[in-house]
């Protein structure tokens, strides 16, 4: 198993993903335009944006909750996304996920006990006399007390709940998760609690992660690489500490610029970005995305839409002036 | 010595749930003098929005008696104070930007109505005069004024929030409370508003509550901080000098629980058990069954307010052991 971890065979691999939705009247909502990035087995990918950048779609696509308009979707070399039938349902063992809310994605009407047990029942993985063992083994990975399958996930507390989702995610042995922003709702000290567990898991059990989160610092601490998303595509993918030390896409530094943090070291420099987030309905296709809200944005920027570009070090950037960004974001 | 602009004394305030009751502040001490930004910090179910709502009487009624303590606006008693007396403070001289901008506003009414509702009560000024400076704070907090005739639903979260301190700016008032303002808003949004905030809180010398579980905006905005446990205080004191030398467990704990943007990734400290329920509060230190420090006399007697410095104040039993 470890010996095919070294050849760097990416566990999944995102192609031209693109997901539109039509709304009636309206036109074409552009939630995910050409996304494609890669996930090593044992990595955490993490995947940054605003809300309504599509970050979420995109974990959604990949568990298959709606249907993709364009592109693909390979698990180990296999086209996930054309499956069907009893193989889809196989690999949907392998691919799991954790959602944001932990107080609505538990059955308020049933027991942990049932909530737990339900994936070996689907899935007919196991003897109806083993699935009580398989539950408890369960409990004792993400250290739930064994009592807890008694009751039902309001009389829990967020992080608790938290718990029962990774539970219910780890029931099918998955190699591969997608943690839709786990930990946004909970208290910070629940929340270290939470990402400790998820990195303690990742090593037991060698999992990839795709990680999806609003919070730079949560990210940062995670993820192996990261990709900033603005409204629905890509702007810059790098390894993490490339990212944060030699950050060049705007959009990017203005994220990363606006996160207040408790250090009083360094004197910062922030850039405060002008206007909301700007409608994904019908965008102009020759115009870069984060053009209007841009602080050093130029004419042909607003012509000449930039593409997602290799400068060295597996550092992907989209835009055209990234060689410029970074002295002119110190001034 | 700067002025005094509000004191909380020993204020204790009990909700009754059923035949439970639940002592969500427990003998709070806080004081927040002109000009001055005080961060009030900590986890969901501290007493933090209670306070804030017991400092503007707005707390609901028939569930929540204030068992002790008073609140002073310039020295004078808010408790002791008529109804009218009290009306004529909230709104003008003490107001509130609430956390959630979606229900806090009126969906039925334009923002422009809604900012100058307060500016037309307490100046008892004409209609075109108060919409006139609705406009006015619109623009001031960036918000185009050919909106004010907008709903709120036509308005982005950014905006709302927005309109929001527009309504609590209207009068000038010399305290604002905001009860986690930003929360519900994107980084890039909460980059903006905050700028805006601290731009304001200059232009006018007016003093600032800001409550928030975010310990980077209390060491962006506030010159002083107080972090709340179980209902009152456990330390309080500037900000530097708390996230630089934190003195109690249950800050250090905080302030190691969350991710830092610079530096090595190590493991992060959680903090072992829940939060304190104010149903079922501990008796002695209310931190006591989460700290790894804990001695004898935490569990049996609520500590003492030591004074480490001008500026740094604790409640903790162990503090020489700390250093």
């Amino acid at each position: 198993m470890s010996a095919q971890n070294n050849t760097r065979e990416p566990i999944l691999k995102v192609e031209h993903l693109t997901k539109h939705f039509i709304i009636k009247g309206k036109g074409n909502l552009h939630a995910v335009d050409d996304v494609s990035f890669e996930i090593m087995p044992n990595e955490t990918l993490g995947l940054v944006g605003e809300s309504g950048c599509g970050k979420s779609t995109v974990g959604n696509v990949l568990m298959r909750f709606f249907p993709e308009t364009a592109g693909s979707v390979f698990y180990k070399g296999k086209d996930w996304l054309k499956m069907s039938g009893f193989k889809k349902k196989e690999l949907r063992r392998d691919i799991q996920m954790i959602f944001q809310d932990p107080y609505s994605s538990l059955n308020p009407r049933k027991t942990i006990w049932s909530i737990l047990s339900e994936p070996f029942v689907i899935h007919r993985l196991c003897k109806k006399s083993e699935i009580d063992t398989k539950v408890r083994e369960l409990m004792d990975t993400v250290g739930l007390e064994t009592y807890i399958q008694e009751l039902f996930p309001h009389e829990l507390d967020g992080g608790k709940r938290q718990m029962v989702g990774i539970a219910r995610a780890l029931a099918l042995n998955p190699k591969f998760i997608v943690c839709d922003e786990p930990v946004s709702s909970l208290d910070v000290s629940v929340q270290a609690t939470i990402i400790n567990l998820l990195v303690k898991l990742q090593k037991e059990m060698e999992l990839s992660y795709l990680f999806i989160s609003h919070d730079l610092s949560v990210v940062r601490h995670i993820s192996d690489r990261i990709v900033v998303m603005y409204l629905g595509q890509i702007v810059e993918t790098a390894e993490k500490n490339e990212l944060f030390l030699n950050t060049l896409h705007p959009y990017s530094i203005a994220l990363l610029s606006a996160v207040p943090t408790t250090s009083f070291e360094a004197e910062k420099t922030r850039i405060v970005l002008e206007g909301d987030v700007p409608s994904p309905l019908n965008p102009n296709p020759d115009c870069c995305r984060f053009a209007p809200r841009c602080w050093m944005a130029q004419e042909k920027c607003f012509n000449e839409s930039p593409m997602l570009d290799d400068v060295g070090a597996e550092h992907c950037v989209a835009c055209h002036y990234w060689r410029q960004s970074k002295q002119r974001a110190k001034v | 010595m700067a002025d005094e602009l509000l004191r909380i004394e020993n204020l204790s305030v009990e909700y009754h749930v059923g035949v439970k009751v639940s002592n969500a502040v427990n003998k709070l001490d806080i004081t927040i003098n002109q000009g001055e930004a005080l961060g009030l910090v900590g986890e969901t179910g501290a007493g933090k929005t209670t306070t804030a709502l017991s400092i503007m009487n707005l707390l609901p009624k028939r569930i929540s008696f204030i068992t002790s303590g008073n609140v002073y606006y310039r020295g004078k008693s808010m408790m002791e104070m008529s109804e009218e007396q009290q009306n004529a403070i909230r709104g003008e001289k003490i107001s509130m930007v609430f956390a959630n901008p979606l229900s806090s506003l009126n969906p039925l009414f334009t923002v422009g109505h809604q900012i100058a509702l307060a500016y037309e009560t307490h100046y008892k000024v004409s209609k075109a005069a108060s919409r006139k400076r609705a406009a006015e704070l619109l623009k001031l907090v960036g918000i185009a004024d050919y909106r004010i005739d907008d709903y709120p639903h036509q308005l982005s979260g950014g905006m709302r929030q927005r309109v929001g301190i527009a309504a609590a700016l209207a009068c000038n008032p010399e305290l604002l409370i905001c009860d986690e303002p930003t929360t519900a808003l994107d980084v890039t949004i909460q980059a903006q508003i905050l700028e805006l905030m601290k731009n304001l809180q200059k232009e006018f010398n007016s003093s600032l509550l800001m409550i928030t579980h975010n310990l980077g905006i209390v060491a962006e905005m506030c010159q002083n901080v107080a972090i709340m446990y179980g209902g009152a205080t456990v330390e309080h004191g500037s900000v530097r000098e708390i996230f630089t030398h934190p003195m109690h467990h249950y800050t250090k704990g905080l302030l190691n629980a969350i991710p830092k943007l610079e530096g090595q990734t190590a493991a992060l400290e959680s903090i072992p058990g829940l939060v304190a329920n104010a149903l079922d509060l501990p008796g002695g230190c209310r931190f006591h069954p989460r700290c790894a420090y804990c001695t004898e006399e935490c569990k049996n007697e609520l500590p003492h307010l030591m004074t480490i410095s001008d500026e740094h104040y604790v409640r903790c039993w162990n503090v020489e052991g700390i250093k």
